[in-house]
Formats: C-alpha cells, sequence, structure tokens
C-alpha cells in the first residue's frame, strides 16, 4: 500500500521527468550531429569543396562513424595529469551543456522547467562552462594546454559582462525572467528595432562564449596546437566536442528566446500560424547556427589583445550606454512593463 | 520529503566541501571546493524560495568571482606546502578564537530568544503574489536605495584602487593604433612607379 | 510600499554634493591626461569648501531622519561634518606640497580622498546599521588605497596590505556584532534598537547575545579610532604609508569614528549603557598608558605621533565614559582641538625637508633652533599644546574631558588621564630638547619646501593654538550646543 503512494507520489512523476528529459535530450544530441556535418558541409561549400560524402548517403553517417571511432579508441591520461580533475573536465563541461536545456521552451509550454527565473539560470549556467576548459588547462599539466585554459578563463569572462548588460536590456522591455514570457510579452516593433544592436553584440559574444571562431583562441590549432584540448584523446575529446556543438545550439537557443521570437512566427504573421511552433523554433535556431559556420569559414582568428579590446572597450562601454537608453525611451514613452 | 532530502543533500556538501577548501593540499582543489560550496548556498537559497539570489550568487561568485580566483591560483608560483607549515604556528590561536565563535554560536542556537517586539521589527516578507524578484526590486529602489547607491560608490572606488595601484604605463610597448590604421591612406603607403625594364627602382 | 522620495535627495545635498564633485572630478583626472593632480586637488579643495559652507549656511535646526531613517540629520552631524570637511581641506593642503614630485603625483590620490570624506559623512550621519556599514566601507577603502599609493615602497605597500587586512577584520566584527543585535532586536534601525533595547530587562542568556554583540560592534569602532586594543596596525600604517596620507589619517578619519562611537553609545545602545561604560573605560584607560609610555622609545616621528594619537583618543574616550552632556561636549571639543593641533604637526614636519623628502626621525630635527628658528619654535608651541601646557589649545580640550570626568565621578580615569599625560609631555618636551639643545646634525640644514599654501595652513593652525585663550568658551558653547539633542 504504501509502495503503492510511493509510486503515486514520486513514482510517476519521476518517470515523467525522465521521459522529458529524454524527448529533450535524444533530438539534442542527434541535432549535434547533424550540426557537425552541417558544419562540414556548408564550409566545403562556401571553399568549393565537397565535405563528407562516403559514409551513408550524402555522408549523412559521417558523425555516427567518427563517434564510433573515438569512442573505441584507448583514453590516454598523460602521467603528469592530474587525473581526477582531468577526467572531471569534459565530464563537467558535457554536464553543463545538457542541464541547460532543462528551462528553454522550444514551444508553447514545451519545457521541463519553466521557472520564474529561467534567464538567469541559463546565464549562470552558461558562464559556469569557462571551468570545464580552465580545468581540463590545468589538469594536462601542459603548457599549451594551460596557455589556452587561461585564454579561455578571460576571454569568456569579458564577454559575459556585456551578454548580460544586453540581456538587462531584454529584460527591461519584457519585464519577466521568464523565458516563456520573454517570448509571449508584446514588443512594439521600435523596442525591436532598439534591440537590435543588442542583438548583434549578443551574437558576437556567443561566438565567444562558445570558444567559436574567430574567438577559438583557447584551442589555436595554430599557435597552441589545440589548446585545452591538446592532451586530449578519444571519449573524453569527444565529450568536449558534443559539449562545444551542444553549447552552439544552446546558446543560439538563447539568442532565439531573448531577440527572434522563440516559437512564434517571424513577424508577427499570423498566416503562418499553422506552422507548429517549434519548427519555428528550430529554423531560427539554426539560422544562427548558419551564421556560426559562416563566420568561422569567413572571418580569420582575432589576437588575443584585439579580443579583449572589443570585449572591454566597445562592447562593454557600448552596451552600458544602451542600457540608460533602453531605459531612458521606454520610461519616457512610459513603455515599461508594469508588474500585475 | 524532496525538499528536506535535497537540504540534506545540499547542506551535508556544502559543509564537506568547505572543509575540503581549507584542508586541501592543493591550493586549486581549495577553489574548486569553494566553488563546489558556492554552488550549494546556491542551492539552499533555492530552497528558501530566494531563487533570485540563488541565481545572482551563481553567476557573481562562480561565473566570475571564482573563476578569476582559480585564474589568480594557478598561475601563482607559490610552495602552498611550505606558507602551511609557517602558518601552522598560529594554529593554537586561530582555534582558540574559532572556538570562541563556535561557542557562541552554539550558544545562540539554544539558549537565546529574539525580544518581543522582534517580530513587530522585522521588515515584512514579501507579499505573496509577488516574485521574489519583483519584491527585491520593489525595496531596493526604494526603502533601500541609499545604501543601494553608496554599495555602488564603493565598487567605484574599488575599482579605481585596483588600477591606481596596478597600472603601469611602461615605456617602450607597442600599442597597436586602430584609429591610425584605419585611417591610412593609399597615397601613404603606396606608391606606383613606372619601372623601366632593365632599369631597377631608384 | 515605500515611494522613493525625492525629498530625501534634497535634504542629503552635501552628501550628493560630494559623490557627483567627486566622480567629475575622477572624469576630470582622466580627461586631462598628465597633470592633473593640481587642478584635482585645488577643485577637490574647492568642493569640500563649498560642501562646508552649504552645510553651515543650511543649518540642521530641528533633527530630520531621511531615507527611511537611515540617515539623521542633526546638530551633531552638522557639527561634525564640518570638521571633517575642514580636517581634510588642512590635510590636503598640506599634501599637495608633499606629492606634488613623487611617484604620488597621480589625479585619483585627491579623489580617493573625497570619496573617504564622503563615507565618513555617512557614516556620523548614519542612523541604521547598515547605512553604518556602507559608509565605513566607502571611507575605509578609500583609506586602503591611500595607504598604500605610493606602490613603488614597499613600506606603503605593508602598511597598505596591513590596513586591510585588520581593517577587513574588525569590518567582520562589525557585521557580526550587527547580525546579533539585528537577531535581538529584529532591526537594524537605530532608533528602533534603542527602543526595543529598553522595552524591558533583556532575559538572561539574551543580554550575553546583545552585549557580545554591542562589544563586537564597539571593538571594530575602536580599530576605526585606533584605541587600544585594536591599536596594532597604527604604528605601523602610519610610519609605512607616504607622509601625506599619514597626516590625512591622523586628523580625518578619527572624527568620523568618534562621532559614530558617540552616537551609537547614546543612541541604539543607550539602554545598555551601564554595561557598556565598563569597557570603554577599559579601552580608555589602556590606550590611555599605552599612548604615553610605548611613545618613550619611538626614534620616529611618524610613529610617536601615531602613540600620541593612541594617547589622545584615551582622553577623548574619557569624556565619553563620564556620559554626561558635559562629557560629550567636552570630547567634541578636545576632537576639534586635537585636530587643529595635529594639522600644524604634520605641516611642520611635511614643510621640514631632508633630501627632498619630509622628514622622519625625531634625530633629523636636532639643532632646527639653528637652522630653522622660526619651525623650531612653531613646532615648540605645538608640542607644549599636545602636552597639555596653559595658556595653550591642547590645555583646555584635556581640562574639559577631565573637569567633565570627575563631575561625573570617574576619579579613577581623571587621575589616570592627568599621570599619562605627564608621562605623554615626557616625549613631546623631548622633541623640544633635541631641536633646541642638541648639536644639529652633520651634513646639510634640513631644507624647506616651497609650497606658500602649507605655510598659510601651518599659521592657522598655529593661531589657533595660541589665540585660543581669548574666547574658549566660544568652542565650549558649539560643542555643548551639538551634543544637547544627543542625551535624552
Amino acid at each position: 500500500m504504501t509502495l503503492q503512494i510511493f509510486l503515486n507520489d514520486y513514482g510517476l512523476p519521476g518517470a515523467l521527468i525522465v521521459l522529458q528529459i529524454l524527448a529533450f535530450v535524444v533530438p539534442l544530441l542527434i541535432g549535434v550531429a547533424y550540426l557537425v556535418y552541417a558544419e562540414r558541409k556548408v564550409m566545403g561549400a562556401m571553399q568549393l569543396r565537397q565535405g563528407p560524402m562516403t559514409v551513408g548517403a550524402f555522408g549523412l553517417l559521417q558523425t555516427f562513424a567518427d563517434a564510433i571511432k573515438l569512442f573505441s579508441k584507448e583514453i590516454i591520461i598523460p602521467s603528469a595529469a592530474h587525473r581526477v580533475v582531468f577526467i572531471l573536465a569534459p565530464v563537467l563541461t558535457m554536464l553543463l551543456s545538457m542541464i541547460a536545456w532543462s528551462v528553454i521552451p522550444v514551444n508553447e509550454g514545451w519545457v521541463i522547467a519553466d521557472i520564474n527565473v529561467g534567464i538567469l539560470y541559463l546565464f549562470a549556467i552558461s558562464s559556469m562552462g569557462v571551468y570545464g576548459v580552465l580545468m581540463a588547462g590545468w589538469a594536462s599539466n601542459s603548457k599549451y594546454a594551460f596557455l589556452g585554459g587561461m585564454r579561455s578563463a578571460a576571454q569568456m569572462v569579458s564577454y559575459e559582462v556585456s551578454m548580460g548588460l544586453v540581456i538587462v536590456c531584454v529584460l527591461l522591455c519584457v519585464g519577466s525572467l521568464n523565458l516563456t514570457e520573454i517570448v509571449t510579452a508584446p514588443r512594439p516593433w521600435w523596442v525591436q528595432v532598439m534591440l537590435l544592436p543588442m542583438f548583434v553584440v549578443f551574437v558576437v559574444s556567443i561566438l565567444a562564449e562558445c570558444n567559436r571562431a574567430p574567438f577559438d583562441l583557447p584551442e589555436g590549432e595554430s599557435e597552441l596546437s589545440g589548446g585545452f584540448l591538446v592532451e586530449y584523446s578519444a571519449a573524453a575529446f569527444m565529450l568536449f566536442f558534443l559539449a562545444e556543438y551542444a553549447n552552439m545550439i544552446l546558446m543560439s537557443a538563447m539568442a532565439t528566446i531573448l531577440f527572434l521570437g522563440g516559437w512564434l512566427p517571424p513577424f508577427g504573421i499570423e498566416a503562418l500560424d499553422f506552422v507548429p511552433g517549434v519548427i519555428w523554433f528550430v529554423l531560427k535556431v539554426s539560422f544562427i547556427l548558419f551564421v556560426y559556420i559562416w563566420v568561422r569559414a569567413t572571418l580569420p582568428r582575432y589576437r588575443y589583445d584585439q579580443l579583449m579590446r572589443l570585449g572591454w572597450k566597445i562592447f562593454l562601454p557600448f552596451t552600458l550606454i544602451w542600457v540608460l537608453v533602453m531605459a531612458g525611451t521606454l520610461m519616457a514613452t512610459n513603455s515599461l512593463p508594469v508588474v500585475q | 520529503m524532496i525538499a528536506s532530502l535535497a537540504f540534506y543533500l545540499f547542506s551535508f556538501v556544502l559543509i564537506m566541501s568547505a572543509l575540503f577548501v581549507i584542508s586541501a593540499k592543493n591550493p586549486v582543489h581549495s577553489v574548486l571546493f569553494l566553488i563546489l560550496a558556492f554552488f550549494n548556498a546556491a542551492g539552499l537559497f533555492v530552497l528558501l524560495g530566494a531563487e533570485f539570489v540563488a541565481f545572482i550568487l551563481a553567476i557573481v561568485y562562480v561565473g566570475a568571482v571564482a573563476v578569476l580566483f582559480l585564474f589568480v591560483v594557478m598561475m601563482l608560483d607559490v610552495s602552498f606546502a611550505d606558507l602551511r607549515r609557517e602558518s601552522m604556528q598560529y594554529i593554537p590561536l586561530g582555534l582558540v578564537i574559532g572556538g570562541i565563535l563556535l561557542v557562541e554560536m552554539a550558544f545562540m542556537m539554544f539558549a537565546w530568544s529574539p525580544s518581543m517586539m522582534a517580530g513587530g521589527n522585522i521588515a515584512a516578507a514579501a507579499p505573496k503574489d509577488l516574485s521574489n524578484t519583483h519584491a527585491l526590486g520593489q525595496i531596493l529602489y526604494t526603502q533601500y536605495v541609499l545604501p543601494f547607491q553608496v554599495s555602488g560608490l564603493i565598487l567605484l572606488v574599488a575599482m579605481i584602487g585596483a588600477i591606481v595601484l596596478t597600472l603601469r604605463v611602461r615605456p617602450g610597448t607597442l600599442r597597436q593604433k586602430i584609429s591610425d590604421q584605419v585611417h591610412v591612406r593609399r597615397e601613404d603607403v603606396v606608391e606606383v612607379r613606372k619601372v623601366q625594364s632593365g632599369q631597377g627602382v631608384e | 510600499m515605500t515611494v522613493f522620495n525625492f525629498n530625501d535627495v534634497v535634504a542629503i545635498a552635501p552628501e550628493v554634493m560630494l559623490a557627483v564633485g567627486s566622480m567629475l572630478l575622477m572624469m576630470v583626472g582622466v580627461t586631462a591626461r598628465g597633470g592633473a593632480l593640481k587642478p584635482v586637488a585645488l577643485l577637490t579643495v574647492f568642493l569640500w569648501v563649498v560642501t562646508a559652507g552649504y552645510i553651515c549656511t543650511h543649518g540642521a535646526g530641528e533633527t530630520m531622519r531621511v531615507f527611511e531613517d537611515m540617515l539623521v540629520l542633526d546638530d551633531f552631524a552638522q557639527l561634525m561634518k564640518i570638521f571633517i570637511a575642514g580636517g581634510a581641506v588642512a590635510a590636503l593642503l598640506l599634501a599637495v606640497a608633499d606629492i606634488d614630485k613623487t611617484v604620488m603625483a597621480r589625479f585619483e590620490y585627491p579623489v580617493l580622498m573625497s570619496f573617504a570624506v564622503l563615507g565618513m559623512f555617512l557614516m556620523v550621519s548614519a542612523n541604521d546599521l547598515l547605512a553604518l556599514y556602507v559608509g565605513l566601507e566607502l571611507s575605509a577603502l578609500s583609506l586602503y588605497v591611500l595607504a598604500a599609493f605610493d606602490r613603488n615602497s614597499t613600506r606603503a605597500s605593508e602598511a597598505g596590505l596591513k590596513y586591510f587586512v585588520l581593517g577587513a577584520i574588525s569590518s567582520g566584527m562589525l557585521l557580526f556584532g550587527a547580525s546579533l543585535i539585528y537577531g535581538y532586536t529584529g532591526s537594524t534601525q537605530f532608533d528602533v534598537i534603542q527602543a526595543t533595547l529598553s522595552a524591558g530587562a533583556v532575559p538572561g542568556p539574551s543580554s550575553v547575545v546583545v552585549l557580545f554583540g554591542m562589544i563586537l560592534i564597539v571593538s571594530a569602532m575602536a580599530f576605526k579610532i585606533s584605541a587600544v586594543p585594536f591599536h596594532m596596525w597604527t604604528p605601523d600604517v602610519y610610519e609605512g604609508a607616504p607622509t601625506s596620507v599619514t597626516a590625512f589619517f591622523a586628523i580625518v578619519p578619527k572624527i568620523a569614528a568618534m562621532a559614530l562611537i558617540i552616537r551609537l553609545v547614546t543612541g541604539p545602545f543607550e539602554p545598555l549603557a551601564s554595561d557598556l561604560q565598563p569597557v570603554l573605560a577599559i579601552i580608555a584607560v589602556a590606550s590611555m598608558l599605552v599612548g604615553a609610555f610605548a611613545a618613550i622609545v619611538q626614534t620616529s616621528i611618524k610613529r610617536l605621533l601615531a602613540y600620541s594619537s593612541i594617547g589622545n583618543m584615551g582622553y577623548a574616550l574619557v569624556g565619553l565614559v563620564a556620559g554626561t552632556h558635559l562629557g560629550l561636549s567636552a570630547l567634541v571639543m578636545y576632537l576639534a582641538i586635537y585636530m587643529v593641533m595635529t594639522v600644524g604637526t604634520f605641516g611642520v614636519i611635511m614643510l621640514l625637508r631632508r633630501d627632498g623628502m619630509a622628514v622622519e626621525k625625531i634625530s633629523d630635527l636636532s639643532g632646527l633652533s639653528k637652522s630653522r628658528p622660526y619651525y623650531a619654535y612653531a613646532l615648540a608651541i605645538l608640542m607644549f599644546s599636545m602636552s597639555g601646557i596653559p595658556p595653550l589649545a591642547g590645555f583646555f580640550g584635556k581640562y574639559a574631558v577631565f573637569q567633565a570626568a570627575v563631575a561625573a565621578n570617574a576619579y579613577v580615569l581623571a587621575v589616570i588621564g592627568v599621570l599619562t599625560s605627564v608621562v605623554a609631555a615626557w616625549y613631546y618636551i623631548n622633541i623640544i630638547r633635541v631641536m633646541f639643545f642638541e648639536e644639529p646634525k652633520e651634513g646639510e640644514a634640513l631644507g624647506l619646501s616651497s609650497c606658500p599654501v602649507s605655510r598659510i595652513v601651518l599659521g592657522a593652525s598655529l593661531l589657533f593654538v595660541l589665540l585660543f585663550i581669548l574666547a574658549p568658551q566660544s568652542l565650549a558653547v558649539i560643542s555643548a550646543n551639538a551634543t544637547n539633542g544627543l542625551l535624552k
């Protein structure tokens, strides 16, 4: 009898949560696989080559082949490395890129945990991503890895500041920290226009936050021969690899929710309402992911001082001023959101 | 039940990691445990229903402060074992002070009761229908606007102080002057000459 | 729901002026690029003078409580703010001569001082533990940086670090104490704390907790005024910090911290004053003793002045222990006189130079009467005044304090005070002996700083010390008026 009650109280909800998590994680991992594939294909097209071709039709199974290969290889741990931290780093990175998804609404009500302060949760998780890199860099006990870790720490902390201010701008017009409300809150067109520069800053900042080109200094193949990844191999490497792409998708989803209206049809066109929200969401995320790849294929890597200059001397003052401008405008036009 | 389980989990991990912070041999491990402690403290705040404070704690302390901590500690080249040995001589004094504080705390927990009037004095909790972010925002900019603004000034002073004490202008360093680069004109740097074959440029 | 009240901002116009002015000066300094120290310093002085003038002309009249009773604006706060601003003006004018050519010639120096002054303004007006804490931290943080301002000097860095670490501990004590008080009373607001504590006898164990809280807070304050046993930092910081900074430390923050102690003891802790009195008495006696005896063996002028300030804070505390209106007004008067004497003493020290630097050793002064007779006489007058010899100003300060102690039947304190004054007089007069009766050291005579402003400041302080006897009652009346509202 008590078992029955226990199952009713905790067993069923627990199972439901597990199912919900699976419903998010499985598509996410498949998404990661095809993001890798898409990156290779798109960059191939931009560089006038074919990209993966042989494994499966159009090379569609290439990523899975790579994954199986990496999994079956031996994990090499350098003898001078700090074993625990060395293994913990990729695990932590992967974990963080997964748990952030628990608050992301991909459609009206399609969210695992619709918490009050969802955007803060996302921001907190994304700012913790730096630990994986930092720990990896330190635990490897190698110069290149260490330099990569240090760079990553400085870079991510710098860009988080402007990211935070960008988020504040959005929150000013929305009046809620809940992600669903951020999407559904009405925004006049001129507010959207005013948010446009912040969108640009945000997209550049998430490039830096994900350590993606042109801000891939922590890796820096040409100068650090792989940076924090230099000592990693096989499954551990793959975790980092997966986490990087999962993070890209996460950050794109964040940008979609903050600026592109989440699952709502673009520009509020009601005729497009028949398309399920989740499709719009995926399309919008894909658009930003395409920008990621596009940028990577186009721009050379920034030098470290240029990266810092952009973060501290351009983005930070600009976003700070913009917060003031937005707050002032909203206040002057009396369109600040009202607390219920 | 879940809530109390979570409470014991968070508290236990918090206390254990706090213990490891001061006992770990490797300072980097200490900082990592410190991060874990922050994280669990944030968890406790969530249990209290103060989710805004919890996530701000995670963002500010875990996401920024501890990163810089770790950054510095990793770069330090100090033998912490030696430092520890030196500081060992102060252990008795530390134990005495710590002991006194502990006794005070214990004393307060068991034997002390707030004044009869305290209940009326304590600021009213946030209204039920208000999320705690809104509630915080409402008092931060009204009732507590003065300490809030002065805290801003304190941070400004801290920033000025850090710059004053550390920024050094080294002579002879090369700096990229972006505006100079942008304002370079074609005439300044390129000259097109017609070169007769076999003559070379003079 | 409370609504932000703009009238409150108008009421604290001096603080707002200081805050905005300091930030503007910061911007002036940053945009001026190099050589901005002089103009920024003069503008800072101007800012302080304007602020002080504003406070003088906009008399508090009746007591006002603003920002949800966070700050209190009364005659006492008003007078203390004028003292602070005046002391700061004097200290900065003295400093300008000293810092011009050293590594310290950076415009942040006066700006940080200005923020420190703002913090002290908030401290003396504090009517809530929160306001107290933020004001205290604002001033303390600026002072830590100032102590280490001469960053190329290891001694200055050490002084800054020491001051910072110990200051952080004292802040910790303050916070712990505040949390205990809050835990019992349920409020951080001074009036509410007072009402709650006086509502009825505090029951057994809780009284210990409240007492602990009070003592922790008072200890933190004692740290700020460098009273024994929280004085350890003072000699090292005074000696290590650049002389101009030491002058500021000796003159200004003491007033603010002392004002805060007065406010605490007469305000929220007033119901338990009888418990607090013995603690304050012990602190006062210990400070007087340490100040008198430890100073005898010093060879560095700055260390000597550090111990002298410890002793002087002890005398000042005697007025507080007396606990009467007479005692409080004597304390305020004592503070004012001590401030002026310190300004003069540092004025002399910073005007005299050895190898381009301010003098550091007592032996540097030997034979000063022959090489720089005017300065020797000036310093002699100040030292006589410090040791409390009539008819100079210092005498009246001590007299008022001891008189108050006797009136409150605190005979032991008065006797110890007089005895330690005699001991202290020995080392003050020792300086005079060195100046007048020792042969000058080998090598060139002491140089002089060429700053006319410093001389004017020194002259003003000398005039005050010499002419105080002509109207001793005026300051006494001012102090009595200011402290009138404190005791109910």
